[in-house]
């Protein structure tokens, strides 16, 4: 049993790094999908003397073999070494990771905020079925799915900054007091949050409907056990669907805050994507393209095995024999 | 024990969305007898004793007056308050074991959960489970890892953990093959006479009211039409309602047996064959023959190999050793237990009836044909799959199956999730099939009585193997092998167990 579940872990974690190398292959691949010779990219906006371009060949071995190439680039960016950023002139690295802190402290927040209200008003809106706080919370749903979240977070910076004043109006404050930082990113966060959350509710609501009307839920309540019991039982029942567009949700994440990182103006990872993009800089595309195709990929990994874990039934699937 | 419960309900009504579906029904417990609740699917039988224990479900609205152990309790109380009942008072075992149980938490945890917190500490697991005749390392297992019976166990081990003064078996064997079914009857029988406590048996099988009950009350449409001590009601019936379920039940009836064609146009003839999965035989040696118009009916608990050979008589299994020949110019058909699941939700019975014509090269204007030969009302043909009742839809499967005009028709447990009344009427259809058809049928169950009303010869598997064989009749009547009387005994309901302890020891 034990090593069923050692060979399951090791096959999906085995996939993720499958997966890996083919994305890691087309992002490197950046470089050359540009118009023109790629040493022009690299060089930015100075102008491309010939000496200089024949420095940048030397400097990045333009003149390799392709796949040696790849190989350098892969076997650098293992020791988080992707070059220099051709903006700022000092290692990507150093470059990107300030603005990737501040966005992955949003989407952490938002992830947090989102699976605490999804979660918690789906399953007050399954154990409600078809009273009115079900029809309440379901309508207040379907209008956060269908509210756009650049449209809110403007509509909300009104209200709640300029008219009462309560939130800072934009960036993200004092950097070395994580309170302030915390402040600032509020009102981003519950922007991202009520797309997600209702997206959540939803999707636990119908998860835990089935299990609401189940057999065992009847058994458990006619044996009086505690409504926080049957509510655990019937929670981890539904899980699986849960969990699974909660991992879906970290990656959509990473797109959707680009447009509301714009609103707030918080120097994060969208607006330096933006930017990185518009500018042509390309090892900082690369790297940013990378730390997040790692991160999706070993979060829906993660996902996956938790999933299976979870269900005693799936570990000795392989063993079991129907007739 | 002698703090006997006492309940009683007077003018008990329930509403659901404006539907009256209990119509006033009184009913009184005094005494530690067992009672047996018997009607039809949608009688109100459930209802009456879920709103004894305030388990309806959320749009019913019940009334009237209800009294445990003397002092009135709400009908409509809170969830809080009938956790007061619920339980310490009445215990419940309801019906499909398959799911009565959270799939993801050990058995001997689950048994745990509903023990008072008072007397926690000193619970004793494994003497819980000893008490069901299930061993001690049950508790460290997952509900999946258990047979259906080794389940119903469990769930009786749990409900008796909260320690009730009264128990009620909501169908509580209906899901489980008949020798299964005996077992846990038996068992509940045992603990009720150990605790001293009086019983509900809610079933629509009235013969198994009449053997396990000592009172029967009968109901129809949401009301009491006749109750009792089980003998008047059974031999001198007098309601309506009564008289159907009685006349339903195969065995309380003198029979005919459908007349047996060995020795006839031999249609089918599988020869020797053997089939294994892995460490297990599925079929050993296995010799079946079905004639032209004949009904063959094939009996076995589940796992004695009776699906894998319709699997390898059709071809949709092969087997290791052994050979299969079919004389017929058409086709073979199944028709499953649950047709629900093949019909196309989002077709109309016309569309899906039609689509089978197409399918097998037939003209569209059979279809007239082959609905009146299953007996699907006109009515239905503009309906969907889902508002369809289950013996509404078998019909619709037996329609398709007829739809390429098949030599031999293969019905796998095709009636067994019908209520009794409504499975007779399908066995009378399937019956008249062949022999306005010249439909061979070979008909798969682990039900005898089906069997004895529609098969001409019979052949019983066990293990594997087909242990006897001959015509229905000399089956019933003169049975010889120990097995086969075990399994007439265990769906007659003989009252005591005799050979079945020992022949299963794996429940």
């Amino acid at each position: 049993m034990l090593t069923s579940k050692l060979k399951y872990i090791f096959t999906r974690l085995l996939e993720c790094l499958v997966s890996l190398v083919f994305l890691s292959f087309i992002i490197f691949s950046l470089l050359y999908l540009a118009p023109g010779d790629p040493a022009k990219s690299l060089v930015g906006v100075k102008h491309a003397t010939p000496e200089l371009l024949a420095k940048i060949h030397a400097q990045y071995h333009l003149d390799d073999p392709f796949l040696s190439q790849y190989g350098r680039w892969v076997k650098n960016a293992l020791s988080l070494d992707f070059g220099n950023s051709i903006k700022a002139g000092y290692p990507v690295v150093d470059y990107v990771a300030p603005h990737a802190a501040i966005t992955f402290e949003l989407v952490g927040l938002t992830l947090l905020l989102s699976v605490i209200i999804g979660v918690w008003l789906g399953v007050v809106s399954a154990r409600n079925k078809g009273k009115i706080l079900d029809k309440a919370i379901d309508l207040s749903s379907l209008a956060g799915t269908s509210m756009p979240g650049f449209a809110l977070g403007l509509v909300l910076l009104y209200v709640f900054s300029y008219q009462l004043g309560i939130f800072p109006m934009y960036g993200i404050g004092d950097k070395s007091n994580p309170l302030d930082v915390l402040w600032h990113l509020t009102l981003p966060a519950i922007t991202l949050t009520i797309g997600d959350a209702a997206m959540l509710i939803k999707i636990t609501r119908s998860a835990m409907l089935k299990e609401v009307s189940g057999d065992y839920t009847v058994f458990m309540r006619a044996r009086a056990l505690p409504t926080s019991k049957i509510i655990r039982a019937q929670l981890k029942n539904a899980s699986p669907p849960i969990l699974t567009s909660t991992g879906l949700f970290l990656a959509s994440l990473f797109g959707a805050n680009v447009l509301v990182e714009n609103v707030f103006s918080i120097p994060g990872l969208g607006q330096l994507l933006t930017s990185s993009v518009t500018f042509g800089d390309v090892p900082v595309v690369q790297f940013i393209a990378l730390m997040l195709a790692v991160l999706i990929c070993l979060t829906s990994a993660l996902v996956d095995i938790l999933v299976y874990l979870l269900n005693p039934n799936t570990h000795q699937l392989s063993q079991s024999t129907k007739i | 024990m002698s703090n006997t419960i006492t309940i009683e309900v007077n003018n008990l009504r329930v509403k659901i969305s404006g539907n009256e579906i209990l119509k006033g029904i009184d009913f009184k417990i005094n005494t530690n007898e067992s009672i047996g609740i018997v009607g039809e699917s949608g009688s109100g039988k459930t209802m009456m004793v879920r709103s004894l224990m305030g388990l309806l479900p959320n749009a019913a609205k019940p009334s009237g007056n209800y009294k445990i152990d003397g002092q009135r309790f709400k009908l409509n109380a809170s969830e809080k308050q009938w956790k007061r009942v619920r339980g310490s008072s009445i215990g419940m075992v309801i019906q499909d074991p398959f799911t009565a149980l959270d799939p993801l938490k050990k058995c001997g945890a689950q048994i745990l959960d509903g023990v008072p917190k008072a007397k926690r500490s000193s619970f004793d697991v494994s003497s819980a489970l000893k008490e069901v005749g299930l061993p001690a390392d049950v508790a460290g297992r997952y509900p999946f890892e258990l047979s259906g019976g080794q389940r119903q166990r469990v769930v009786i081990s749990a409900a008796l953990a909260t320690q009730p003064r009264l128990l009620i078996a909501d169908e509580a064997t209906t899901a489980l093959d008949v020798i299964t079914q005996k077992e846990i009857l038996d068992l509940i029988d045992t603990i009720r006479s150990a605790h001293g406590m009086p019983l509900i048996i809610i079933t629509h099988n009235i013969r198994l009211a009449k053997t396990r009950c000592d009172r029967i009350l009968v109901m129809d449409n949401g009301r009491i039409v006749e109750q009792g001590a089980s003998k008047n009601v059974t031999e001198a019936p007098e309601a309506e309602a009564t008289k159907t379920l009685i006349e339903a039940d195969r065995f309380l009836q003198a029979s005919s047996y459908a007349e047996a064609n060995s020795g006839g146009d031999v249609l089918l003839r599988a020869v020797d064959l053997n089939k294994r999965f892995g460490s297990i035989a599925a079929l050993i040696n296995v010799n079946v023959e079905v004639c032209r118009s004949e009904c063959v009916g094939i009996v076995g608990q589940s796992g004695s190999g009776k699906t894998t050979l319709a699997r390898c008589l059709t071809g949709l299994t092969k087997a290791d050793s052994g050979e299969v020949k079919f004389f017929g110019k058409n086709s073979i058909q199944i028709v499953f237990q649950d047709p629900y699941s093949s019909l196309n939700p989002a077709h109309t019975i016309q569309f899906i009836l039609e689509e089978a014509l197409k399918a097998s090269g037939r003209p569209l204007d059979e279809l007239e044909e082959i609905i009146s030969l299953a007996e699907v009302p006109r009515e239905l043909l503009s309906r969907r799959p889902a508002s369809l009742s289950g013996g509404q839809r078998q019909r619709v499967a037996i329609a398709r199956a007829l739809a390429p005009r098949p030599d031999l028709l293969i019905c796998d447990e095709s009636v067994s999730a019908l209520d009794v009344v409504v499975q007779n009427q399908i066995l009378k259809t399937l019956d008249k099939l062949r022999h306005e058809r010249k439909l061979a049928i070979l008909f798969i169950t682990h039900d005898l009585s089906v069997l004895r009303m529609i098969a001409g010869r019979v052949y019983v598997m066990n293990h594997g193997r087909v242990v006897e064989s001959g015509t229905a009749q000399r089956i019933f009547e003169a049975a010889t092998d120990e097995y086969t009387k075990a399994l007439i005994e265990a769906s007659a309901f003989g009252s005591k167990p005799h050979v079945l302890g020992e022949l299963s020891p794996s429940i």
